[in-house]
């Protein structure tokens, strides 16, 4: 009898321990997705703002030829590196045109838009603007 | 006669070993979560300086822009007189945007133009500007750009040890 007691308590205890513990799990586990969801979501906005400020310091420095007004496409995948449309993970957008009605003839201001969105459903992850003014020189 | 060697579990044996185990998981679930939070919150803290510092600088180029086409048209106007260093700083004094702050100073050849716009509440984004205006008329900008912060240290020089040479 006092053996039975004892198991009966053991048990008890047991399945209270049981439930204590998933419980717990539970919590935790989704702590643990929640926080892989984090961890991707900070990887691709570092990869994407990395990608745009890249582009963007590359037409300050004037390295590229973005000088002509327009719109220049460029496909990429996971790693931002320039692939084939068809193993494209991301397209980016740069969107060249002129700042205000007139063109001063002492130089240009442009506005650049990079715009970078997923390739298959098409929403904008990233996009960066800036205006940078080309000076010219007047000559009498 | 009872058998010594049956092993058998205590009553509180459990409940300290469950303790333990979600203390842990707790403990590393939370840790996790931080960890990548606090990840996420540098990114994008990172990219709102990104957009702010860009935006700064469309000003000072925007800024640019109204100077060298106010330049300009004083040239187009004023072509019985010479354009003055003073005349030029005075104008542009008066036709400067608020949020830029512009501060002169007269060379021999040309003016140089420091603008001065706020990236944020302790970082301003400085841009020099050289201007010249020479007998030809022609009027060059160039510039160069960087991010000055508030409270920045005093860089000390130090004195190198004497390093081996290989």
């Amino acid at each position: 009898m006092e053996r039975l007691n004892k198991t009966r308590a053991f048990l008890t205890e047991f399945i209270i321990v049981i439930l204590f513990f998933s419980v717990a799990a539970v919590i935790a586990i989704n702590l643990y997705v929640e926080a892989d969801q984090r961890n991707d979501e900070s990887v691709l906005k570092s990869l994407l703002s990395m990608q745009a400020q890249s582009v963007a310091e590359n037409i300050r420095a004037q390295k590229d030829n973005y000088s002509s007004i327009g719109m220049y496409t460029e496909y990429l995948d996971e790693d931002m590196c320039t692939v084939d449309e068809k193993k494209a993970q991301y397209m980016q957008k740069i969107i060249v045109s002129v700042v205000g009605d007139k063109v001063m003839t002492t130089g240009r201001e442009y506005k650049y838009d990079i715009v970078i969105s997923d390739i298959d459903s098409e929403e904008e992850l990233f996009s960066l603007t800036f205006r940078q003014y080309v000076s010219g020189e007047v000559q009498q | 006669m009872k058998d010594k060697s049956k092993f058998q579990i205590g009553t509180g044996v459990t409940s300290i070993l469950m303790i333990f185990v979600v203390l842990c998981l707790t403990t590393f679930a939370i840790l996790s979560y931080a960890s990548a939070d606090a990840d996420l919150d540098m990114t994008e803290r990172h990219i709102t300086f990104i957009e702010t510092y860009y935006n700064a600088y469309s000003k000072l180029n925007d800024e640019v822009a109204k100077i060298d086409n106010i330049i300009y048209k004083m040239l187009e106007n004023d072509t019985t007189q010479e354009l003055t260093q003073d005349v030029v700083i005075s104008k542009i004094h008066t036709e400067k945007s608020e949020n830029v702050d512009i501060i002169f100073e007269k060379s021999e050849k040309s003016i140089d133009a420091l603008l001065v716009t706020d990236i944020n509440e302790k970082q301003q984004l400085k841009m020099e500007v050289t201007i010249n205006i020479n007998n030809n008329k022609n009027v060059c900008i160039v510039n160069k750009c960087y991010v000055y912060t508030e409270g920045e240290a005093e860089i000390e020089e130090e004195t190198l040890p004497d390093m081996w040479g290989g």
